[in-house]
């Protein structure tokens, strides 16, 4: 499927996300999508945004404020000291493929004048 | 004179195992080879790296430590000594190949062990290898995987459920005796109740995260599956536990106190939505003679309302989707990530990273995206704040509810293990399904998955679900041990 075609149907689409929108949603997301996925993923994502619109409408009681998972009320970690230079920190460290005294060295990305692993 | 011991007989239980290591019928490297030889031979595809060396060397240390100790007194030392032990792979094992089902993370070894299988390793278990999942555990059917779909253990036409489907069919066949798997939305819960097997979801923060790969951080668990409740508890009991490397660990008692008699009969509520929600006719034929039970048993068993269920599937895919998007933007073949050859022809570093996230199969991509969307500018206040404030109200309104019942029951599934490749083409169907499962993953619940009964027609296993309160993991196991049996025709 050509793009023309993606396009031309795009056009038509009445409201919800649009082909273009996916195809920028792709681009922020570092993914490639083919015409096709373009296509498929839109009208996917179309029908569970319809779904997940009913969390507008809801009516949450007042005074609930927002939380993230992370502040859970049986957590106790409050003011332990998790130190720069602990077991685990010096372990991860240690399974990068080059350290440097700058940092962790990766291979080459992009291969070119002046570009150094 | 004891019967010929028959090696070829199904195990069921960590109990089963040690009687027959203590009566000195079987050696730690016999079982091994035998359920090595069980997997190789199996249709299941349950396992994704099959650890043959790892395991024969680990059964070899079980045996030693029986010869010297003696079987008595290695087993209370160790008390997963020589069990046949399967991990999710989306577990770190040091120096064995963490796949998390996908093509992205190409042959990439694990450098260090998580901390729930070191707590397995440390109590002796004999891990054979590490077990198919639905890509990085995004699914409920363990169709998406780079490595091909799990089949349900004895209906080969059927799903085992996601996304631990390759730890609930590998203990269901009869391939390994206990098994970890992780928790998102319902991924232990969903394939224990599709297998016939029991799985728990512990409290939110119980077992470390250290090692697991995550999906969304803030719903994650790790927690056991076996055939019995006594195995899950036991499991339980050894990888749960402070650690210092997960800050969202939390502190409390792994066994926790003895449970005291209650004056009062034990309450369990049942939300009245739940019955408003698509059950099929069988799955609350089960569920209704559950209730029975347990009235017969003297349990108050009462209707409770849970208004904020309304809220439970959008909420927990907004905010499962946008910190899935933020968790995998680190597979970028810089960090982390295999880097296919079209690689090497970039232009640009951003057509490099492309390259490499083209690796991820479909359900992902579909949640990365959807992720995307949900925290870019102009849509997080109506998507994902908005789902933040949801999940709180979620969370309150099941404390209110333990202030009235003790437990909740209810279903796992609307309907038992559907055929392969029949909700593959609509991804909101197969969200819907885990509707009943989520609602712990948001607050944090303790819950499980009991094997209770077969489906009329096709016998197929169908669970039921209870969930306690925060930190009220040992007694919730406690009371589903008093009250449920493993059912006949699933023996």
């Amino acid at each position: 499927m050509g793009d023309s075609k993606v396009e031309s149907e795009e056009s038509s689409s009445a409201g919800g996300l649009s082909f273009r929108q996916t195809r920028e949603l792709a681009s922020l997301a570092r993914l490639y999508l083919t015409d096709e996925e373009v296509q498929l993923y839109t009208l996917q994502l179309r029908q569970i945004l319809d779904h997940v619109e009913d969390l507008k409408s809801l009516s949450i009681p007042a005074g609930i404020e927002g939380v993230s998972g992370a502040s859970l009320p049986l957590r106790r970690d409050e003011g332990v000291d998790f130190e720069r230079d602990s077991e685990g920190r010096s372990m991860i460290v240690h399974c990068a493929p080059v350290l440097s005294p700058d940092g962790l060295s990766v291979p080459l990305v992009m291969k070119g004048e002046g570009v150094q692993e | 004179m004891n019967p010929p011991f028959d090696l070829k007989s199904r195990f069921h239980s960590v109990a089963e195992i040690h009687s027959a290591f203590l009566s000195q019928k079987v050696t730690a490297v016999a079982l091994a080879q035998e359920y090595l030889s069980r997997i190789d031979a199996s249709p299941h595809n349950a396992f994704i790296t099959v650890s043959v060396e790892q395991a024969l060397s680990l059964a070899e240390k079980a045996d030693a430590a029986m010869a010297k100790l003696g079987p008595e007194s290695a087993i209370r030392a160790q008390a997963l000594l020589g069990i046949p032990t399967a991990i999710k792979d989306n577990l770190q094992w040091q120096g064995v190949r963490t796949t998390c089902a996908s093509r992205i993370l190409g042959d990439y070894h694990s450098p260090y062990t998580a901390k729930s299988v070191q707590a397995l390793l440390d109590a002796g278990a004999v891990i054979l290898g590490k077990t198919n999942l639905d890509e990085f555990a995004m699914g409920g059917s363990n169709e998406n995987s780079a490595f091909g779909p799990v089949l349900h253990p004895t209906h080969l036409d059927r799903v085992p459920g996601g996304s631990s489907g390759g730890s609930a069919a590998a203990v269901g066949a009869g391939l390994c005796v206990i098994a970890l798997g992780s928790d998102t939305g319902g991924s232990i819960r969903l394939p224990a109740s599709y297998c016939g097997i029991t799985g728990f979801k512990p409290t939110y923060g119980r077992v470390s995260r250290w090692g697991l790969v995550a999906f969304a951080s803030s719903l994650d668990q790790v927690g056991p599956m076996a055939r019995t409740l006594e195995d899950c508890a036991l499991v339980d009991e050894i990888v749960s536990g402070w650690d210092e490397k997960d800050s969202t660990c939390i502190q409390i008692e792994r066994a926790g106190p003895p449970s005291q008699p209650l004056d009062r009969p034990v309450r369990v509520g049942i939300p009245r939505e739940y019955f408003q929600q698509g059950l099929s006719v069988e799955v609350e034929r089960v569920l209704q003679a559950s209730i029975l039970r347990l009235r017969q048993a003297g349990v108050e068993v009462r209707e409770v309302s849970f208004p904020a269920s309304s809220a439970v599937i959008s909420t927990y895919y907004l905010i499962a989707v946008s910190e899935a998007s933020s968790n995998l933007s680190r597979f970028d073949g810089v960090r982390y990530g295999a880097r296919p050859s079209e690689t090497e022809a970039s232009d640009s570093l951003d057509d490099f990273y492309k390259k490499v996230r083209t690796q991820f199969g479909p359900e992902v991509k579909r949640r990365i995206l959807f992720g995307t969307y949900a925290l870019s500018k102009g849509y997080a206040d109506a998507y994902y704040r908005k789902a933040c404030e949801a999940r709180e109200w979620i969370r309150q309104d099941l404390d209110r509810i333990f202030e009235e019942v003790d437990w909740i029951m209810g279903p796992v599934a609307p309907t038992t293990a559907y055929l392969l490749g029949e909700k593959t083409r609509d991804p909101l169907e197969m969200y819907l399904n885990d509707l009943f499962t989520i609602p712990a993953n948001l607050a944090g619940l303790p819950a499980l998955s009991v094997p209770v009964g077969v489906e009329n027609q096709t016998e197929l296993p169908i669970g039921i679900q209870l969930q306690g309160p925060r930190g009220k993991d040992r007694e919730l196991l406690s009371f589903a041990r008093a009250n449920f049996s493993f059912p006949e025709k699933l023996k």
